[in-house]
């Protein structure tokens, strides 16, 4: 099977305010109630705490429309591999509207970026297999993503704490790391559409059973555990525009934010 | 020549591709139809073409030819006016077919005819015809096929499965009359949402499918290869059939004002062959817009490739019209809703008097939306006839219903009427052996011919059955019956009743005991079979408010037993962790018929229960510092301020706060421990508790309030998080310690400098990342360099047991212990203190 994609569009794209019921529609809910909020599948059976869960999900929802402001900051880039390293090259500005991106300049000084990866040496599996070599000849793309809910709902959730409103700090705090997760799902969403290789009818239940091409990486695991590479894909989103850091333990602030390649191949997996 | 199904033991087979599209080709005129328009009498007006366009698929290498019979079941030829040719036509179809097929066939490669039976136009599920029509339509067409000895039935590109099964029907009238059988391919078009047109989704129409005698599952037409993988894999996944699998040629585009496919014959080749391999398939062709040419691409494709073993494994369900429901489902049982039933409920029942249609389906709508699992809907009612009733009712549920139905009557023709509506796999409720074994026969042969699942109860000649022993005996009758019938294991229910240990009755005291062994019998012996049981009669004669404990707790012990489905009324289902200790334990005694310390249980429950009762209505019975247990265990901060005045009244400040509150807490912490309470509620507890140690603050002495058992919280250096280290601090502070919180990111010095100025007992660290994890260990280090040994607790998302012993310890001299959770914090206070 052929896998090379042929993007609608690529560079970066940011985009500032996304309508937190779109996302709201986006969160997995068995993540949030069961592995978030600690009860169990089988507590939906009584009716009392199906409730109270509902009932949670609806406030936080609220509070989220006035405390959340979801932005999002994406991109799809020409690049190839060599070796274990990702490079990913400068668009052309004659490139805009280009699918055939074999025309792109692949010499050292069109390189933007540089992503290095090291390889698993007991699976022998390195993220960079799944992409067109500098040999190829072929270019291949890579799609980059940061999402974050801002500032705001971590001084909210401080607040909450402070005023003794310990159930609710604890099922803000949940309802927030289960929006940015949806909202990193929504842009992982957003790129395969404009990859050209999501299917039709998309639903949100193919996001949650991960029924579509392509898979979502985030750094801080075994195929990426050098955490500073992020740093560079963090670069290219710009960002800091949105509000993004990385501090000195290489972590995102504000606290519910969340940064990923996405990597086409049909057959990419975790490991 | 081998028998198909024998051939496909070891073998897989490649089918013809299209054949309207090449009877396009040969751009024949309306008198080549003999004026008709119907592809199918050029079986009579041009038996040539047709034999030449077989010829070419067996040539491109088709090992399977399909009878040019599409359209000709009687239903379909009546639109071109050709019914009275039925018969006529699939006898010349079969004909042309079985004598090509012939010349091709060696002993090698044997070639086979398949009957091709197409759906038509009509929908029953949406109610355009109705199951006895088609099954009628139908006959005539399928007796032909198979007294020309098509070597194989295809019912295909199926819209609708209640066609199926009204086609399936006539198959088997058919097979019963001409004393043979002959094998049968089923094959859907999913479209590209994933569903047949009527809304059914893959899987729900495999399991429509799984426990009926047809031999392979397929889909065809619809799409093309590029999309139907999913649809394959879950097939293949879930199938105990062959799988078949007949692409188009490509997603439909416009060219040149025609339609056509986007596929060449390499990449339709390729593709097909490559789910083939992935899924081992083993009927493979081609539909809508392939040729010859496709054909011999996939067999050059599939030249080398030799069929794998075929597993026959899979997981017994229900069906609707839209989705299939495991029978075994995770928590167990099955949830049977039971208030669609005339006989259960006084106002379901006037609402069919008044015949309320849409009504009663709003009572089966909210049923689904509690967690139903299936729904029992019984429309028995004296004054009015069963069967139109079901007539009009079940074809709503049909189209309206997202769970499997279970029919709830004694009326053999009820029971038909309602199957032939269901579109899906239901159960009926059910048979028994009052009447002996003839009637229960009668039940079984319903169930076989149209496919559903059936509970036997526990009921012989002589009666309901007490004893483990006439239980077993009447369970070993239904399974013999089922067996000489023909019913697979899988489609058995047994109800092994249960009566009311109300009474007190000496003959009744064991009866619960008797249905729990039997249960326990079912799961161990008869994996196969499903137990079910109507719970709530055990409680029967009791008073309401005792009879919801019982049966929760009964039901409890039916599930540990293994006990797949319960039917129930799910909205009354109370949790077994909010029922009292104490009264778990009398009705366990009453269940097993033991002595609760020498009295008997069932007064012993009457007794307790009123206590509970009252306790629950109102708590002003209560005393303030059972008052005041309740409200901490409940989360509940309604008139708070009045009971703490209360216990004002009586007590100092503190000592309400240790006496009462902190062991309050502490059995909060126990339900949590035991996996009773949520992490949620517990907070809610917690909130109680500052409110009321707030409220007392103000009474109490400075010197009272505990500084001698403190702790130093701090997330580390560069980590943001503190979810972990608040909810730490809000149990322990919530149990009566004083927190100093130095908040985030706090580096090693900062630490240091805390320490030495609140000279805190115990210190706590918090880190999420693997990074922080590290300045943890650096942190460890430096406060071992300022002389600091103080006892440590550190937590965190990426820290474990190992590393807090391996890494962290040795790096310091006081104890370092790993925090799992919230309540860690708390124990390791009771430790080292």
């Amino acid at each position: 099977m052929n896998y090379q994609i042929k993007p609608h569009c690529i560079g970066l794209n940011q985009v500032e305010r996304i309508d937190i019921e779109t996302i709201n529609n986006w969160i997995n809910k068995k993540m949030l109630y069961f592995k978030l909020w600690g009860f169990k599948p089988d507590d939906m059976q009584d009716n009392n705490i199906k409730k109270e869960i509902e009932n949670a999900h609806k406030r936080m929802f609220e509070w989220a429309k006035t405390q959340c402001s979801p932005s999002i900051s994406y991109g799809i880039f020409p690049c190839q591999t060599d070796k274990d390293m990702i490079m990913i090259y400068k668009k052309k500005d004659s490139c805009e509207n280009c699918v055939a991106c074999n025309l792109l300049s692949t010499s050292a000084d069109n390189v933007l970026k540089v992503l290095f990866f090291e390889r698993d040496q007991e699976h022998n599996i390195s993220i960079c297999d799944y992409f067109n070599t500098v040999n190829s000849g072929v270019i291949d793309f890579l799609g980059c993503q940061v999402v974050t809910l801002g500032d705001k709902p971590v001084q909210f959730a401080k607040q909450l704490n402070d005023e003794n409103q310990y159930q609710d700090y604890f099922y803000w705090h949940g309802y927030c790391s289960a929006l940015t997760e949806a909202l990193a799902a929504f842009t992982h969403g957003k790129i395969r559409k404009e990859m050209g290789i999501a299917k039709e009818n998309e639903t949100i239940e193919d996001e949650w059973t991960m029924n579509y091409r392509s898979r979502r990486y985030s750094f801080g695991y075994s195929w990426s555990t050098d955490m500073s590479e992020q740093f560079k894909v963090l670069d290219i989103l710009k960002a800091k525009d949105m509000g993004i850091i990385m501090n000195e333990s290489d972590e995102l602030e504000p606290e519910f934010s969340t940064c990923a390649l996405v990597i086409h191949h049909p057959e990419a997996k975790y490991w | 020549m081998p028998n198909i199904l024998d051939y496909l033991k070891e073998n897989f087979l490649i089918f013809d591709g299209a054949m309207g599209t090449m009877i396009q080709k040969y751009k024949l005129s309306k008198d080549d139809f003999g004026g008709y328009e119907c592809n199918d009498y050029l079986n009579i007006s041009k038996p040539d073409i047709i034999t030449e366009i077989h010829k070419q698929y067996l040539q491109a290498g088709a090992q399977v030819i399909e009878t040019n019979t599409f359209n000709a079941s009687e239903l379909s030829l009546q639109e071109y006016g050709l019914a009275d040719k039925t018969k006529e036509i699939n006898r010349a179809g079969v004909r042309i077919a079985k004598s090509v097929a012939a010349r091709f066939s060696t002993i090698e490669k044997p070639c086979f005819v398949s009957g091709s039976v197409g759906p038509g136009t009509k929908l029953p599920s949406l109610g355009h015809i109705n199951f006895n029509e088609i099954s009628t339509a139908y006959y005539s067409q399928i007796e032909t096929l198979v007294e020309e000895n098509v070597d194989i039935l295809q019912i295909e590109t199926n819209q609708d499965p209640l066609h199926i099964k009204a086609v399936l029907n006539a198959c088997y009238r058919v097979f019963d009359k001409q004393k043979k059988t002959v094998p049968i391919i089923v094959q859907a078009t999913i479209q590209d949402n994933g569903q047949m047109l009527v809304g059914t989704d893959v899987l729900a129409f495999l399991h429509t499918f799984t426990t009926m005698p047809v031999d392979v599952i397929g889909i065809n037409c619809g799409t093309g290869p590029q999309l139907m993988e999913s649809y394959i894999k879950t097939l293949a996944e879930n199938s105990n059939k062959y799988i078949s699998l007949l692409p188009n040629a490509g997603l439909p585009v416009m060219e040149n004002g025609e339609l056509a496919y986007d596929l060449t014959a390499q990449e339709f080749a390729k593709m097909t062959a490559d789910l083939v391999k992935k899924y081992n398939i083993r009927m493979i062709g081609g539909c809508c817009g392939t040729t010859p040419e496709f054909i011999a691409a996939l067999a050059k494709e599939l030249a080398d490739y030799k069929a794998g073993p075929h597993s026959f494994d899979y997981k017994n369900h229900l069906t609707s019209l839209f989705s299939a429901q495991a029978i075994d489902v995770y928590p167990k049982p099955l949830l049977v809703g039971e208030r669609a039933n005339t006989n259960g409920s006084k106002k379901f029942k006037k609402l069919l008097e008044e015949d309320k249609w849409d009504e009663m389906l709003e009572t089966c709508k909210e049923q689904e939306d509690q967690g139903a699992h299936v729904l029992d809907i019984c429309l028995t009612h004296l004054n009015r006839n069963e069967v139109n009733d079901i007539n009009t009712f079940f074809p709503m549920l049909n189209s309206s219903i997202q769970v499997p139905l279970m029919i709830d009557t004694t009326s053999l023709d009820a029971i038909e009427a309602a199957l032939k509506c269901l579109s899906g796999k239901a159960i009926i409720n059910s048979c028994n052996f009052e009447e002996g074994d003839n009637n229960v026969r009668n039940y079984l042969q319903i169930a076989k011919r149209l496919n559903s699942a059936l509970i036997c109860l526990a009921i012989d000649e002589t009666g309901m059955a007490k004893s483990f022993e006439q239980k077993l005996h009447i369970l070993n009758r239904f399974i013999a019956l089922a067996n000489e019938v023909g019913v697979p294991k899988e489609n058995l229910f047994f109800d092994s009743l249960t009566f009311s240990l109300a009474t007190g009755e000496e003959s009744y005291r064991n009866s619960a005991i008797e249905s729990l062994k039997m249960i326990d019998y079912i799961e161990k012996n008869e994996p196969k079979i499903s137990s079910i049981m109507g719970v709530s009669n055990v409680s029967f004669g009791l008073n309401p408010k005792i009879r919801k404990y019982l049966n929760a707790v009964f039901l409890s012990e039916c599930v540990r037993k293994g006990l797949d489905a319960a039917i129930v009324d799910a909205s009354k289902l109370i949790p077994i962790n909010e029922i009292d200790k104490d009264i778990y334990e009398i009705c366990t005694k009453l269940i097993y018929n033991e002595k609760h310390d020498d009295e008997d249980a069932l007064l012993l429950l009457a007794k307790s229960i009123v206590v509970e009762a009252n306790a629950t209505d109102s708590t002003e019975n209560l005393n303030y510092n059972e008052q005041l247990e309740n409200k901490i265990i409940k989360g509940n901060t309604a008139e708070l301020d009045i009971v703490l005045n209360k216990a004002l009244a009586e007590k100092h400040a503190h000592e309400i706060i240790n006496d009462l509150l902190i062991p309050a807490m502490q059995k909060v912490g126990e339900l949590f421990e035991n996996g009773r309470l949520q992490l949620p509620f517990v907070l809610k507890s917690a909130e109680v508790m500052k409110k009321s140690v707030e409220y007392l603050k103000p009474m109490m002495a400075e010197s009272s309030s505990n500084k001698n058992k403190s702790m130093l919280l701090a997330t580390v250096k560069g980590d943001v998080h503190d979810i972990g280290k608040n909810l730490v601090q809000i149990i322990l502070e919530n149990n009566g310690y004083n927190i100093i919180d130095l908040g985030v990111k706090q580096t090693p010095q900062q630490i240091k400098e805390a320490i030495i100025m609140h000279k805190p007992q115990s210190l706590g660290l918090s880190a999420l990342l693997i990074k922080s994890t590290y300045y943890m260990k650096e942190t460890l280090e430096f406060l071992k360099n300022a002389d600091i040994n103080i006892p440590v607790i550190c937590g965190g998302a990426a820290l474990n047991k190992s590393f807090v012993e391996k890494e962290l310890q040795p790096v310091y001299n006081g104890k370092v212990v790993f925090g799992k959770d919230a309540f860690s914090g708390l124990e390791f206070m009771k430790e080292v203190l």
